[in-house]
């Protein structure tokens, strides 16, 4: 039975048919890489989940292993969880393994509150004594000096109770959880249970805390078949709503990698003194001059000053009609070629590079910012279709499309992070087509939503969701193409080195 | 228990059961929380000779909590900080302290450290550096410098503006 059984109770429906290990040279093949879009397999976990889990590994390894439940906690804590590890780890080495993790052998087993035959110097108190409570490795020190040393653990330490060794100078045995809750008061005892389970989800490599600040929940990646390591980011949703990426538990950000947003978010914070004027809400007609304030998430502007009524881009204020069919070229940076130019001023290029994508990423993200606002104007909307005569359920698309909404432009902020740290190549050429569709689609669907009641048109709306959701689904699908096109190529530059050096040789 | 503890190492001191290389005497009579020490060099180093002092602070969580322990006297040390006397040892931290620990064992653990720095975690860069580069014999010159100007009893503490390095 090499299954891990904590696995087998959660997961039903792990079966993950990629073949990764296909070792075919003929690269005449052109075969796509099937693009399911799955996302990786997780499970949301609830705190009795969580005991359950933990418990059925402890019993797994203190079964296999014949020892006791709380030494096969500490063994357990010391392999990340992974059972099968610790009990292949403890075949090989034995001694090793107890030694490394800090666990006594079967043999010595730890003492609770005995009496010594001869009175004995207490090494916390320094008094003589009889009375004893050890672990296995026999350390004595007297009940009430052991339990206010444990006590204090508790209390102070915070998680690292959970790591707590035998208070014998030099001593690397670990408390086991039989001890503590001998030795410690119900309140402490109540604690550390929690610190044990904190201490469960922070060490297992694919378990990771929800973010949200009252959420209990856990998540749970699914062991890919192959049993290869979780690399890179992933999206995860847990049942309280909130979604995050697994690897970096910040913000969902795909299509961006978890290191370009670390490197992104640096980024912008030792630039953000410089663009804060960005982030103003307000902004001068490029027209009359009249200054305009956005109050929706839609970048298309109409100067509200009577008789200029002119209409432009939020973004890079250029006039709206140049922002529609192919003439939409707001979300590219234009490389300049001219050697000229480039040799003049790298660094106001760079600077200007950056500006082009933050000033892009920052506006769809307080677009977001909005977001609750617009939930909210849309709220006002349905009823007020339904004061016009039309009934609740009527209304309830214009729900979904803000969702849709909300969904791209969560995306399309990312994208801008993305496309900052993609090498200028067919692939990025690619890759902001596709930006560029789906930020087209996502304005038309914000404006549409945007305007009075009686001018929305159901049809308009639904079309317009319809084809973001559509480019949205093209431009996941383009970044995974060419990751799955990247990794294949590194696979093979590794593995199949005479195919790249067979040329050579011919030479 | 903790001053009880405390108090049982006054008494353990007083009597007499010392290592002739540490001197624990309490700051002043009237608390057990505030100890002073005086360390010998060890014999071998560039401290050889040097009489370094020591102000330790016990708090009253005691011994569950390590006590904070700064030489008063300046040492030329990687993990001693010039300035302050600060030290960087690992049992003097939270998690690697442990109640079993006495004042005196703590000295001799300062002692020790006295013997063998570790250069990889440096409170006092030049003096890591210096071992790091290898250059024991110039590391040995500025700390036996500093033990003469700072440590022996025949030198009054001048102040020599080169030693205000950190
Ligand atoms: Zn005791
Ligand atoms: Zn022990
Ligand atoms: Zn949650
Ligand atoms: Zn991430």
């Amino acid at each position: 039975m090499a299954d891990d059984e904590s696995e087998m109770l959660f997961d039903n429906s792990c079966d993950d048919a990629s073949d990764a290990e296909e070792d075919d040279d003929d690269y005449s093949e052109f075969e796509q890489p099937s693009l399911a879009q799955a996302p990786r397999p997780f499970r949301c976990l609830r705190p009795d989940d969580l005991r359950e889990m933990q418990a059925a590994a402890v019993k797994r390894v203190a079964e296999t292993l014949c020892c006791e439940p709380s030494d096969a906690t500490v063994l357990l804590r010391s392999f990340k969880w992974d059972a099968e590890r610790v009990i292949s780890s403890y075949f090989e080495n034995p001694e090793g393994v107890l030694e490394k993790a800090g666990v006594c052998g079967s043999s010595n087993r730890a003492v609770i509150d005995a009496a010594a035959a001869q009175p004995y110097q207490c090494p916390i108190c320094l008094e003589m004594v009889t009375a004893f409570s050890a672990l296995g490795c026999g350390h004595r020190a007297c009940t009430p000096c052991y339990s206010a040393y444990v006590g204090h653990k508790i209390d102070d330490e915070g998680t690292a109770a959970v790591r707590a060794r035998c208070p014998l100078v030099k001593c690397r045995v670990q408390l086991t959880d039989a001890l503590v809750n001998a030795l410690a008061t119900d309140a402490q005892r109540a604690r550390y249970a929690v610190y044990l389970e904190r201490a469960f989800v922070d060490d297992h490599p694919r378990l990771a805390w929800c973010p949200a600040p009252s959420c209990t929940h856990a998540i749970l990646m699914v062991q890919p078949a192959d049993g290869a390591p979780l690399t890179g980011a992933a999206r995860v949703a847990c049942a309280c709503g909130e979604v995050f990426c697994f690897a970096c538990l910040r913000d969902d950000h795909s299509p961006a990698t978890c290191e370009q947003l670390r490197l992104w978010l640096i980024k912008c914070k030792d630039d953000s003194e410089t663009y804060n004027w960005l982030q103003a809400n307000t902004r001068a007609c490029p027209a009359c001059k009249t200054s305009v304030e956005k109050s929706g998430g839609c970048n298309h502007m109409t100067c509200r000053h009577a008789s200029c009524g002119h209409e432009w881009c939020w973004v890079c204020a250029g006039p709206w009609k140049e922002h529609s069919g192919n003439f939409y070229t707001c979300n590219r940076f234009k490389e300049t070629d001219d050697e000229e130019v480039k040799r003049k001023d790298l660094s106001k290029a760079a600077l200007e590079r950056y500006l082009h994508y933050y000033s892009r990423y920052i506006n769809h993200h307080s677009s977001l910012m909005l977001e609750e606002k617009t939930r909210q104007a849309m709220e006002d909307k349905i009823a007020e279709m339904q004061a016009l005569g039309s009934n609740w359920l009527d209304g309830q698309y214009l729900k979904e499309a803000t969702e849709s909404l909300i969904a791209c432009r969560h995306a399309l902020q990312y994208t801008y992070v993305y496309a900052f740290y993609l090498p200028a190549d067919n692939h990025k050429e690619l890759f902001q087509m596709a930006q560029r569709d789906l930020e087209m689609t996502t304005e038309d669907l914000s404006a549409e939503i945007e305007k009075p009641v009686e001018q929305i048109v159901r049809l308009t709306v639904l079309h317009h969701q319809q084809m973001s959701e559509r480019r949205l689904a093209n431009l996941f699908n383009a970044v995974e193409a060419h990751r799955v096109a990247e990794a294949q190529a590194a696979l093979e530059a590794a593995h199949v080195p005479g195919a790249l050096s067979r040329p050579q040789s011919q030479a | 228990m903790q001053n009880n503890r405390l108090m049982k190492e006054y008494r353990e001191i007083s009597r007499g059961k010392r290592d002739p290389e540490i001197s624990l005497r309490l700051e002043n009579e009237n608390s057990l929380l505030r100890w002073h020490a005086v360390l010998q060099g060890p014999p071998g180093t560039p401290y050889e000779g040097g009489r370094f002092e020591l102000k330790i602070a016990c708090t009253s969580t005691y011994p569950l909590t390590p006590p904070q322990v700064r030489f008063v006297t300046n040492v030329f040390h990687p993990n001693v900080l010039f300035k302050t006397g600060e030290i960087c040892l690992d049992i003097l931290k939270e998690d690697a302290w442990t109640p079993a620990w006495t004042l005196q064992s703590v000295c001799r653990a300062v002692t020790a450290l006295l013997s063998s720095p570790e250069a990889d975690s440096p409170l006092n860069c030049d003096a890591g550096n210096l071992i790091r580069s290898g250059d024991v014999r110039g590391f040995a010159s500025m700390a036996q410098m500093y033990t003469q100007l700072h440590a022996m009893a025949s030198s009054e503490p001048g102040c020599v503006p080169s030693c205000e390095r950190t």
